[in-house]
């Protein structure tokens, strides 16, 4: 039984960032209800001028922020302290991780977190705040679920920072096994503390009130609009398939720096009447949104783990997904069941084709078998267990296994 | 419940915004102190903008280096244009803004391109290279003294008017706004500073649930448990 814990990440549902951290949340939600006390710290990232003025915004946050940071109850339970981590664009990992480290630091007047566990997320930060800040004797448990992890272990002063930060915890949680790898190929002597534990997905409550949608007439797109999540190349599939079914939605929902783009294409296409663009949703509220739709459509080259393309399946939503590695890992057991699947590609007529094999094998479709498949993985009651035993020390998931043609160190 | 949000640049405009937008929904008195009034478009009528690029334009330190600068490019810069070519690979004209950029992109990032000082409280006559090198000698020194500046530029002729104690609540929102935060912090302890709102202390379309400060069966609750867990 673990009675307190403290889980540090640089990402979680906002105001200014409804959809950030979602999982991170569902993690915290999941185990909630089994720990006397939890407390969510979110370093919230403000850019800050370099030169005097920085130095001067610096000096004058050690002197209250003690003060001005406080932990908020929150609805279902948590604690919740929100604490601006005075950072500079475009540095370095590892300058960057330390930065977030002095701010939280200034934050608690230096007082350690006085909880039993302490989860950081993302090694780099949120790890590196974890091993820095938890109290002597604590046990540290530290989740990897970032998409820029490569872009870290490139940069050599970050490898070794997250060897140490790795070093000095008692387990890495990788959220998949694509990420374990990626994490072991460079620090392969951690595979003892390296574990995969996936993100949680709420599937408790009931699915779609109408049951599984009869034609894939309205289609979905949720997450960044970033070119690695592929928006515009969805828009290109969605105008190629709609010249056949004219009847054909599709809605967008997210944000991010390909928005302009996404716009001009919807125009140049003439999708105006087609395509609707909303603004990000609380997690909360991403269920609804997708058990209003009939189709959700995931053409990312690249997640970690792949969370949108679970939850839909738990509202009772078909999917088309890129068969990125995380997703054959995560969606591999209900290809067939849930959705259908396509190459990663540039090529948005290899999505068109794969949406009218999905439309053609339709009926064939068995949404609740593969919920029910999903669940037994992903939803919150297991990977609550897989948690809860990390937070004990008395892990039930199995610690890497050695790779052929190496042993464990 | 009268709150006042400084928010110097507008680099956490989204977060700010749907601050502003759930104070006002409580019923709350809001005020927004920036230096970006022109980056709060269609704000609820009820928030009242306080504008401090105009507070800090009219400090006498301003007025000096404005003057300093435009004599610098009487002299340096007109002799210079006349003699000197620019350094190749230099261009004396400022970086084009790309097309369908947003008005502030990339400005507040760097906490000095489109704030309130140098370049636009210092104001801008044609440069040349000379021009150009005086006005980013000005702008390394008002660099360094923005923060003090605002801080006496809001003390001089911001705050006063807006009557501090009577704020329940002070909303540090970015971090060109904490050292302002600070010493509001330090000349008013009894006025709390936060750099996060709580919502759950709000209530919907009546008005706040309970004065920030002030203490309710939530609070108690919250005091309660918080005391439980620091022991």
């Amino acid at each position: 039984m673990v009675d307190t814990l403290t889980v540090v990440t640089p990402w979680f549902p906002s105001p200014a960032k409804p959809p950030q951290g979602s999982f991170v949340q569902a993690a915290v939600r999941a185990v909630a209800g089994e720990i006397g006390r939890v407390e969510v710290v979110h370093t919230d990232e403000w850019i800050t001028p370099a030169g005097p003025t920085g130095r001067a915004v610096e000096s004058s946050y050690r002197r209250y922020a003690a003060r001005a940071v406080r932990p908020r109850l929150q609805d279902d339970g948590t604690w919740l302290s929100r604490v601006p981590a005075l950072v500079r664009p475009r540095r370095r990992w590892d300058v960057h991780s330390r930065t977030v480290s002095r701010s939280l630091a200034a934050a608690r007047a230096g007082r350690p977190f006085e909880s039993a566990v302490v989860h950081g997320h993302v090694v780099l930060p949120g790890g590196l705040v974890a091993v820095e800040h938890a109290a002597a004797g604590a046990r540290v448990v530290v989740t990897e679920h970032a998409s820029f992890l490569a872009d870290v272990l490139v940069e050599p002063r970050a490898r070794d920072l997250y060897d140490e930060v790795v070093d000095r915890a008692a387990a890495l949680l990788c959220v998949s096994a694509v990420l374990r790898d990626q994490v072991l190929e460079v620090f392969p002597h951690h595979r003892a503390k390296v574990h995969v534990v996936p993100n949680p997905v709420e599937m408790a409550g009931p699915p779609r009130p109408d049951g599984p949608p009869a034609v894939p007439r309205r289609w979905l797109f949720v997450g960044s609009l970033i070119e690695r999540k592929g928006p515009v190349r969805l828009l290109e599939a969605f105008a190629a398939s709609r010249r056949e079914e004219p009847d054909l939605e599709l809605t967008l929902l997210g944000a991010g720096p390909q928005r302009p783009d996404v716009l001009a294409r919807v125009r140049a296409l003439g999708l105006d009447h087609a395509v609707h663009l909303l603004d990000p949703v609380a997690p909360a509220e991403v269920p609804q949104v997708m058990a209003r739709h009939d189709l959700l459509v995931h053409p990312s080259h690249h997640e970690t783990f792949g969370m949108t393309p679970v939850e839909a399946v738990a509202v009772g939503t078909p999917v088309l997904v890129a068969r990125y590695p995380a997703a054959v890992e995560v969606l591999g057991a209900i290809d067939g069941l849930g959705g259908g699947t396509f190459p990663v590609t540039e090529d948005p007529s290899v999505i068109t084709a794969a949406y009218r094999r999905l439309r053609d094998g339709w009926d064939r479709l068995d949404l609740p078998r593969a919920r029910s498949v999903l669940a037994r993985r992903f939803g919150s009651p297991a990977v609550a267990t897989a948690l809860l035993s990390q937070y004990t020390g008395s892990p039930e998931t199995p610690a890497a296994p050695p790779r052929e043609g190496q042993g464990a160190s | 419940m009268n709150v006042l949000i400084i928010a110097v640049t507008a680099s956490r405009r989204v977060g700010v915004a749907s601050d502003l937008d759930a104070l006002t929904a409580s019923g709350a008195n809001v005020t927004l102190l920036t230096s970006r009034v022109d980056a709060w478009p269609g704000l609820d009528p009820r928030v009242r903008v306080v504008d401090l690029a105009e507070a800090e334009g009219r400090m006498p330190l301003v007025s000096l280096l404005r003057r300093a600068s435009a004599a610098a490019r009487g002299l340096l810069g007109g002799r210079r244009a006349a003699t000197v070519p620019p350094r190749p690979g230099r261009s004396p004209e400022p970086a084009p803004v790309p097309a369908g950029a947003p008005a502030d992109q990339g400005q507040d990032r760097d906490g000095t391109v489109g704030s309130p000082g140098p370049s636009r409280a210092m104001g801008s006559g044609r440069p040349g290279p000379g021009a150009s090198r005086s006005r980013e000698l000005a702008r390394r020194v008002y660099r360094g003294v923005r923060p003090w500046l605002l801080w006496r530029a809001a003390r001089r002729s911001v705050l006063p008017a807006l009557d501090i104690d009577s704020m329940d609540l002070v909303l540090v929102a970015d971090a060109q706004a904490v050292p302002i935060g600070w010493h509001v912090a330090r000349t008013h302890p009894h006025t709390e500073v936060v750099f996060a709102l709580d919502r759950a202390r709000l209530a919907p379309g009546n008005g706040p649930r309970m004065p920030y400060g002030g203490r309710g069966p939530r609070d108690e609750a919250v005091a309660e448990r918080g005391e439980e867990w620091r022991s």
